[in-house]
């Protein structure tokens, strides 16, 4: 009831604000911010169809909000029927195709890195903010948001949000060329006053199944906050800065691993340096999934993998960046 | 495929299916043709709407590169290609206009229908009459790629399934971090749950 409670003085305040919401261009990132909001504080549960290129994902979501904080289930409708439980204290992925069960660690999800939350502005120096019409989407009205990159290290996004809840219904990422990247959108979205235990739950046991844990599950080793880190000076791409540095534990192995986040407020880039082994093989070169890109080298011996949901040449900027500091003979 | 099956999709890719959209949402994961024809109506679907344009990947027929051709400058890949970068706000709508115009004109040329009357942004794939519908599945197919997701290696000899496997806990981990707006929950796990292990 306390959620049903917290759901109905949502929706209320949201019809007397603004009975459908309409805005203008100063209001884009107030609504950003409340579409961001609304998916980690509604209960709800949806169809959506992923597409990447001409390839297409059906998954199924569940998500709830209660006192111990947010739960959510994806399954993929497609093939193997692959589970992703998380909460508040780790990810779950259940992989019956691979009999693979790996567990990491969640973080708690911020509704803004800080740059954004102190300074809304600062989105507009990398992205212009547009409104983009209306559209209808799973029997949802929405309004369409357009955040477009003002240079080629990140893509641009299209998303359509639903005008009385603030629920993203379809979220376009698009090249500098205009072309779609990747497209997610629900084609059933039911927004509840409660999802019951048993859809949060994983339908597969996991049993027999291979288990690679996060080290930090189950003993005292884990990130490690870096304090003083000499990568807050990097040279990367304008409007990018640096966010963390971390010494992180990955799963199925117990390797530190150095990782660093950029962001510039809508999007991040992780860089990973661990030490090369002679019986790990990890990426030489490009490569890239979905909008996904990755570029990795060894470095002496290091070993350095750039990720993150940007261009090729934000991701080798970047790479090169740090190669040049690991050459120098620095951090 | 058949024509029930065809409306169906149709009905499906404008989200009117109801509660026969999840029945239906599987059977597209079991069915090459049926995907390739849900790929082919939200293209369409896109072109209609004035969402995307025609690039490299569409394989469109040549009807729809003669009549691009013959339009006026407006259509030029340059124009075309500048809608999203950094530009005064007029010439970016006088751009994004051309799209629109451009997308028109090639769902007309795909379809071999007059202009539609009403908005394209109303334009409704369900209204679309069979043998309109007939018509598009007779252009030569698009180029499709069925299957799950994978990395996309750049060097293959390398100990694939390895590398593959460190990327995949790199991305978990990333996108602990990953601040992509209104983006989060839905997108961060959908790449891992769409990967295929079995693709070659």
């Amino acid at each position: 009831m306390k959620t049903w409670g917290r759901f109905c003085g949502f929706l209320v305040g949201t019809l007397l604000v603004c009975p459908v919401f309409a805005f203008d261009q100063t209001q884009v990132g107030d609504v950003l911010e409340k579409a961001h909001s609304a998916m980690s504080s509604l209960n709800y549960e949806g169809t959506f169809v992923y597409l990447n290129g001409t390839q297409i994902e059906s998954m199924r979501i569940f998500h709830r909000v209660d006192a111990q904080g947010e739960h959510e289930r994806l399954i993929s409708l497609n093939g193997a029927a692959r589970e992703i439980i998380r909460d508040n204290n780790e990810v779950r992925c259940i992989l019956p195709d691979s009999q693979l069960v790996t567990v990491d660690k969640s973080r708690p999800q911020r509704p803004f890195t800080n740059i954004l939350a102190n300074d809304p502005a600062s989105l507009q120096q990398n992205y212009r903010l547009r409104v983009g019409g209306s559209d209808r989407i799973a029997g949802h009205k929405a309004n369409i948001l357009e955040i477009i990159p003002k240079d080629q290290y990140r893509f641009g996004y299209r998303m359509y949000i639903d005008t009385q809840t603030f629920m993203p219904l379809k979220s376009d990422l698009v090249g500098r060329r205009g072309e779609s990247i990747e497209q997610v959108m629900f084609t059933d979205l039911q927004i509840v006053s409660e999802i019951t235990t048993d859809k949060i739950l994983p339908t597969i046991s996991g049993e027999g199944y291979t288990l690679v844990k996060h080290p930090d599950i189950d003993n005292e080793k884990g990130s490690v906050a870096a304090s003083d880190s000499q990568w807050t000076s990097l040279d990367v791409p304008k409007g990018f800065i640096f966010d963390t540095h971390k010494v992180d534990y990955l799963p199925g192995s117990n390797d530190p691993v150095e990782h660093l986040v950029f962001s510039d407020g809508m999007v991040s880039v992780s860089v990973y340096i661990e030490r090369a082994r002679d019986d790990k093989q990890l990426l030489d070169g490009f490569s890239q999934l979905g909008a996904m890109s990755a570029y990795g080298s060894l470095v002496g011996d290091a070993h350095i993998t750039v990720v993150g949901e940007v261009p090729e040449q934000t991701v080798r900027y970047i790479h090169d960046r740090v190669k040049q500091r690991i050459e120098q003979g620095a951090p | 495929m058949n024509v029930e099956n065809k409306e169906k999709l149709s009905i499906l890719v404008d989200d009117e299916l109801g509660l026969e959209s999840n029945a239906w949402l599987s059977k597209l994961g079991q069915d090459a043709e049926l995907k390739r024809q849900w790929s082919r109506y939200h293209q369409i679907g896109d072109l209609m709407r004035g969402h995307t344009q025609p690039d490299g990947k569409l394989d469109l027929s040549s009807r729809v590169a003669a009549a691009l051709q013959q339009e006026p400058a407006i259509f030029a890949p340059a124009a075309v290609s500048k809608q999203f970068t950094d530009q005064k706000p007029q010439s970016w709508l006088k751009s994004l206009a051309g799209v629109a115009i451009a997308a028109t004109v090639a769902t007309v040329a795909i379809l071999g229908l007059k202009p539609a009357q009403e908005s394209p942004t109303a334009t409704s794939l369900a209204s679309i009459e069979p043998q309109e519908l007939a018509a598009v599945q007779q252009q030569e197919a698009l180029p499709t790629t069925v299957g799950g997701m994978r990395w996309d290696m750049v060097k293959p000899v390398q100990a694939g399934y390895q590398v593959e496997n460190s990327l995949n806990n790199y991305l978990v981990n990333h996108n602990e971090y990953a601040t992509s707006r209104g983006r989060d929950g839905m997108m961060s796990y959908v790449r891992i749950a769409g990967y295929d292990t079995e693709q070659q």
